[in-house]
């Protein structure tokens, strides 16, 4: 008995962890379903939100005046024809293209400062991410204030004091979209640069040493080596900041609310100002679903470059 | 140095002032014997128990007004829990999505003629005759005739479109008045040997003749959807004769008064303003005057409490108050706009809410507010002409500021706009022609534009056929 007992006490104890895995499997089995259920809630409330808005956009729904009736794709007819809503998609164009633009092009110039081994570094680093905390709306703010007019103005004092004219920044309709880029870039500039950084140092070491080596310059290293590694970075960082700036509204309605004239009146403003300020919830929501389908194709290229780039 | 005498014996002649009506504060009747005055002849205990939310615009009104809330809870028993206070372009946003969305968070608002026009057609503030009819719901110490009939018409409509106030139902009770006026550098026009302005031509040439060195000759709000269009501008407008909207509400702003008004004002900014001055909001033009930067501010008349406060102002006792630019065989003209206390119809205490809005609007508060808070221009006759208010404002603009607010009240001010519930589109069109005037846009071509989108506006929204 003794002898045939551990066989006897190993399968008990087989069986019984058995049990208990399964039941361990059962309880995780359960616990994730439990864990999917915001997964599945999550979209289903966004799409009934999607769809309400969207069917608002087959009515005439006024703020001030309530709905005054089903009328179709009829906004979405008067969209096409209206020549402010080109503006509008034309600015958040011009907008979103500078915008990433830049900061594509300054992240890459930052992210490899920062890759540098130099001395306090890593508190520079550590500062840098100040603007990510900082809420659009209160860097707009901010900014407002550095941009104002006069010597009472940040900016406009400096040009003053250097016997230079002083500028309008976001009140002059030839500058108001270039002053609201730079607040824009100096929000989201981090952002992208960490991304970047990220990538670089994903990089073997040795084929940077090897690149030494084989006699590359600066410029070569950059292009051959780092840039190649980074590109899966760069797409992550351009989705972002593509959706985002498309998107554009707390910084643009912190400043200027679409002026001067309407020089910075990009689709958010233009939705939002239709919808609220001009009581009409219906037409303001078409040109949401607009930027919606703006977004969706961006993001949407994007997506495919992204899988070509995997594929190739 | 000859300046520097004269700025302190100005001082102290405002300094002098400021004690005088100090001194009159202190004549004023406390909290304990006021409570116990509107005790004696009305029930204020009534709706003991109640409860007001209130949502106001951060304005030297609510400043004035939020340390006597405890007053008003002691009188009445009703509580009023902390009010939202938000920035007015917040303050419009948050109140309209309450408003139209019915959510009812709040009971009572501030607000004003042009604004309300929208809410009273849609149904969402509650007409206040019935109460002020009512000897139960109204104190007969209320004395409804001490408002200036003229402010209370401007807060009564009957919901025509195009016409109607002054008639059918009161929505709001004013309780502070402003009228636009020049608020010109007395100092600096002297040194100039100019006078201000009868004329818009005139008001070219004076403001590019103070123009010199570090001192620009204007600054006037240029913010696209911030009243720029509401205030100097649509009162020298009308100056000229012109109407935004005719008796057909049809849009009348690129008339040729219209045209030139818009061209020679824009040109004005252009050649004598801030550089940036699209970005110009009423409370940067208020403090970049005060603070020395400019000859002149064309807009609100009690702006001049900080001009004249040596303390906070740089041109304390420098300045001068002239009517808005005019044609020269016409009146003076002058838009107005009162802050006024409206109810939400869909207040959950209708009763405490009547209480609360007819306690800040009697004469006892008003005086208080007024005296104590610096709520000028009060909307009551007896405050108006109590002599502590007086006294401070006789001092005011050298002496300027009483002759041309009163002249201003007293019939030169008005309405500007035509009622209709459109008129945030109205004004922002407006706002924004002209800031593409002033960027270097033809003036009629600009205006064309901007009245062919307002009538369309107009047809589209049913206000017009």
């Amino acid at each position: 008995m003794a002898i045939l007992a551990p066989p006897v006490r190993r399968q008990r104890a087989m069986n019984k962890g058995k049990v208990e895995r399964d039941a361990l499997e059962t309880a995780d089995i359960r616990a994730g379903r439990l864990m999917m259920i915001p997964a599945l809630i999550i979209p289903v409330l966004l799409a009934i939100v999607f769809f309400f808005g969207f069917y608002l956009t087959l009515r005439n729904r006024r703020l001030n005046r309530g709905d005054l009736g089903f009328v179709g794709l009829e906004n979405y007819a008067r969209l096409l024809q209206d020549d402010k809503f080109w503006h509008s998609l034309s600015l958040t164009l011009k907008f979103t293209l500078t915008d990433v633009g830049l900061e594509l092009s300054l992240a890459t110039l930052m992210a490899l400062a920062l890759s540098q081994p130099l001395r306090g570094i890593r508190i520079y680093r550590a500062l840098l991410i100040i603007p990510l905390m900082t809420p659009p709306v209160v860097g707009a703010l901010v900014w407002k204030v550095l941009y104002r007019s006069g010597n009472g103005g940040f900016f406009n004092y400096f040009l003053w004091e250097a016997g230079l004219p002083m500028q309008g920044f976001i009140g002059d309709p030839s500058q108001a979209i270039f002053s609201l880029v730079a607040i824009d870039v100096w929000l989201y500039l981090p952002f992208v640069a960490i991304i970047l950084l990220a990538g670089l140092q994903t990089l073997p070491q040795e084929q940077i040493d090897a690149a030494h080596v084989d006699g590359a310059n600066g410029w070569q290293l950059f292009w051959q080596i780092q840039l190649p590694y980074m590109i899966p970075f760069y797409i992550v960082a351009l989705f972002f900041r593509v959706i985002d700036s498309l998107n554009i509204f707390d910084t643009i309605y912190g400043t200027t609310k679409g002026g001067p004239g309407d020089a910075t009146r990009v689709l958010a403003v233009n939705g939002f100002e239709t919808a609220f300020p001009f009581f009409n919830l219906s037409y303001g929501g078409a040109i949401f679903v607009a930027l919606w389908l703006l977004c969706t194709v961006a993001g949407s290229l994007l997506f495919i470059w992204v899988k070509r780039s995997q594929a190739t | 140095m000859k300046l520097q005498n004269r700025t302190n014996r100005r001082r102290f002649v405002q300094g002098a002032a400021v004690g005088a009506a100090a001194v009159g504060a202190s004549w004023l009747p406390t909290r304990t014997d006021r409570i116990r005055a509107m005790q004696d002849s009305f029930d204020w205990k009534q709706f003991d128990g109640g409860q007001v939310r209130l949502i106001l615009n951060k304005h030297p009104y609510t400043e004035s007004l939020l340390p006597l809330v405890p007053e008003f809870e002691e009188l009445t028993g009703i509580s009023v829990p902390e009010p939202l206070i938000l920035p007015e372009a917040e303050y419009f946003q948050k109140l309209l999505l309450d408003l139209s969305t019915g959510a009812g968070e709040f009971d009572a608002f501030m607000t004003g003629p042009y604004v309300h026009w929208s809410y009273d057609s849609a149904g969402w503030t509650e007409p206040l005759e019935p109460f002020l009819a009512d000897p139960n719901m109204t104190s007969p110490e209320y004395d409804e005739a001490d408002i200036f009939k003229s402010l209370m018409d401007a807060n009564r409509w009957d919901l025509t479109l195009g016409g109607g106030t002054g008639q059918g139902s009161q929505w709001a009770i004013p309780v502070m008045v402003e009228t636009y006026v020049q608020s010109f550098r007395k100092d600096l026009y002297d040194e100039a040997g100019i006078e201000p302005a009868v004329t818009i031509e005139q008001w070219r040439e004076n403001n590019a003749a103070v123009t010199s060195g570090d001192i620009k000759g204007i600054i006037v709000r240029g913010e696209r959807g911030g009243g720029m269009t509401g205030t100097g501008f649509i009162s020298s407008f009308r100056g000229y004769g012109g109407v935004v909207l005719d008796e057909e509400l049809v849009c009348q702003i690129n008339s040729a008064e219209g045209v030139h008004v818009a061209e020679q004002y824009c040109a004005s900014v252009r050649e004598s303003g801030p550089e940036g001055w699209a970005n110009v909001t009423w409370y940067e033009g208020q403090e970049s005057f005060a603070n020395g930067s400019y000859g002149q501010y064309m807009d609100c008349d009690f702006f001049n409490a900080l001009y004249d406060d040596p303390d906070k102002s740089a041109v304390a006792g420098q300045v001068g108050f002239a009517h808005c630019p005019h044609a020269e065989d016409r009146d003076p003209f002058s838009s107005l706009w009162t802050w006024a206390l409206a109810m939400s119809s869909k207040a959950q205490d209708k009763n405490a809410a009547w209480y609360f809005l007819q306690w800040a609007t009697m004469k006892e508060q008003m005086l208080v507010a007024t005296v104590e808070g610096r709520n000028y221009n009060p909307t009551r006759a007896s405050v108006f002409d109590a002599p502590e208010v007086q006294a401070t404002m006789a001092e005011w603009a050298n002496g300027t500021y009483l002759p041309v607010v009163l002249a201003n009240l007293g019939g030169f001010a008005t309405l500007g706009w035509s009622p209709q519930p459109e008129q945030t589109f109205v004004s922002t069109r407006w706002d924004q022609a002209l800031q593409e005037i002033w960027a270097g846009d033809d003036a009629q071509t600009a205006l064309d534009s901007a009245k062919e989108d307002i009538d369309a506006h107009l047809v589209d929204t049913g206000v017009r056929s």
